[in-house]
């Protein structure tokens, strides 16, 4: 196998997701258990469920960030991390794409297989599919379709940005040997505090400055000022990585 | 070459390297010695680039050992590989970052070590764990390999098939092996250099067999009366 950066980025990001495929999993289990007992088996007392099959892939993936970071020294990794020749960056990189992947797996899974349930065995009979074609092609349902994109990619934004505030707050944790939780989640506060001041800082600036307030109407989204949101979420998870990586680098010891 | 100068390694108010100036000799295998809490580990640590000194510094080649990742094989003594993983996937993971890597020499030492690439890391015994971590570090041809520990909580069998398979594939003068333990007797006959920490401090560090025609006893005797409290 040659030695290149990308074999290397392949190999930790392989790695990474090694070790968030069980969470990954065991929520598509669980989306397919509690749809298969209701749907299938009539058993309407499983229907809670719902409730965690649909929240599942927004909290779950945060579990796995904290334990990403927590299991390279449970686990003596670390000292595998540390010995390779190659910087905290694409570490910690490949760490946030696993949990982007694990997120976008899980909110697929979980709402595919409901969606999939909930058509089949309740709507399939009662809507024509014609109509739903042309809803599909309208333009109210083309607006759905937009402000579903967006809201997703928020989503996803927040959740690196969450996973990259994960990530350092626990590298902060790691410099000092009293205290660590409390500095930790001390300093997960912090940044998400100034994660969100920025942001919405930011993004209300922006509207204020540059949106065009009255081609507003309602059912439109505002595209402009989401996607600046979106940008900001996003240089803000760079941040986060960049100063994650610098520690790694600069000041982790075992 | 391995080179310290005045390095100090200051753990809260633990002193675990005490101005430690001394240059391990280039392609030789040297044991590294000491009682518990010594600062054996930490020793090792600092030349690997895992530890950052207090005061003085740690030059391998030349170069802060971070820059020397690629030609450093540093074997700790707890598990460093995901428990999930086979041998076989963490051989890929090696093969990916290694240029030194040595596919004959990894094929040959897993025939010598009785080890099979499908084993599950988290379903073998410890010494078999042992094994695997030492058939990993051993597929490279790396120009310096750091050993900390590695007959720790091994039976005597496995013991012996280790120390086999350092010398099976040693390049003398080409390799620099240092290996921290407590079984001197393990591998007295295999090192040619000793270094005897003691608090911190380098308290012995010569030829072996300088040493032993020096003070007509074995290492293993020398190490006990160097140190009262040592385990031989």
């Amino acid at each position: 196998m040659p030695i290149t950066k990308g074999n290397m980025f392949k190999q930790l990001l392989k790695k990474e997701w090694d070790m968030v495929k069980a969470e990954t999993y065991f929520v598509l289990a669980a989306a397919l258990t509690v749809n298969l007992a209701v749907a299938v088996f009539n058993i309407e007392q499983v229907a809670p469920l719902y409730a965690f099959v649909l929240m599942a892939p927004f909290l779950v993936p945060l579990y796995s960030a904290v334990q990403l970071f927590r299991r390279e020294w449970s686990e003596g990794s670390i000292y595998l991390l540390l010995s390779l020749p190659i910087n905290g960056g694409p570490i910690f990189l490949t760490k946030l794409l696993a949990i982007l992947l694990e997120f976008i797996v899980q909110v697929a899974g979980s709402f595919g297989i409901t969606f999939l349930f909930v058509y089949l065995f309740q709507v399939a009979d009662k809507v024509d599919p014609r109509w739903a074609l042309n809803f599909v092609f309208s333009e109210r349902g083309y607006l759905i379709i937009q402000a579903t994109v967006i809201s997703w990619l928020i989503l996803l934004g927040g959740m690196a940005l969450l996973a990259s505030a994960l990530f350092l707050s626990q590298s902060l944790g790691r410099l000092v040997s009293k205290y660590r939780g409390l500095v930790t989640f001390i300093s997960f506060l912090a940044l998400l505090w100034l994660a969100g001041k920025t942001t919405i800082v930011s993004t209300a600036n922006y509207v204020f400055n540059f949106a065009d307030f009255s081609s507003f109407s309602p059912p439109k989204w505002p595209v402009a000022s989401t996607s600046f949101f979106i940008l900001m979420e996003t240089l803000i998870t760079a941040a986060y990585i960049t100063a994650t990586a610098y520690i790694y680098n600069t000041k982790l010891e075992l | 070459m391995i080179r310290f100068e005045q390095a100090s390694k200051r753990f809260g108010s633990t002193l675990a390297l005490n101005n430690i100036t001394i240059a391990l000799p280039e392609g030789k295998i040297i044991g590294l010695f000491g009682p518990n809490g010594a600062g054996k580990s930490t020793f090792l640590k600092a030349a690997a680039g895992l530890v950052r000194l207090s005061s003085g510094e740690v030059t391998v080649n030349d170069k802060p050992p971070r820059q020397m990742r690629a030609h450093l094989a540093y074997l700790p003594e707890q598990n460093t590989l995901p428990p999930t993983w086979t041998i076989k996937r963490a051989a890929e993971f090696y093969r990916a970052f290694f240029a030194d890597w040595d596919e004959e020499r990894y094929h040959n030492q897993m025939d010598f070590l009785n080890l099979r690439e499908d084993m599950k890391l988290a379903q073998i015994s410890r010494g078999q764990l042992a094994k695997a971590q030492l058939l990993l570090t051993l597929a490279r041809r790396a120009r310096y390999i750091l050993l900390d520990e590695p007959f720790s909580g091994i039976d005597i069998m496995a013991r012996e098939e280790i120390t086999k398979a350092l010398i099976r594939d040693y390049s003398e003068g080409q390799q620099t092996i240092v290996i921290s333990t407590h079984e001197i007797d393990e591998i007295e006959n295999l090192v040619e250099y000793v270094v005897f920490i003691d608090s911190g401090q380098v308290a012995v560090f010569g030829d072996a067999d300088e040493l032993r025609r020096q003070e007509h006893k074995s290492i293993v005797a020398i190490m006990k009366e160097a140190f009262g409290h040592a385990n031989h």
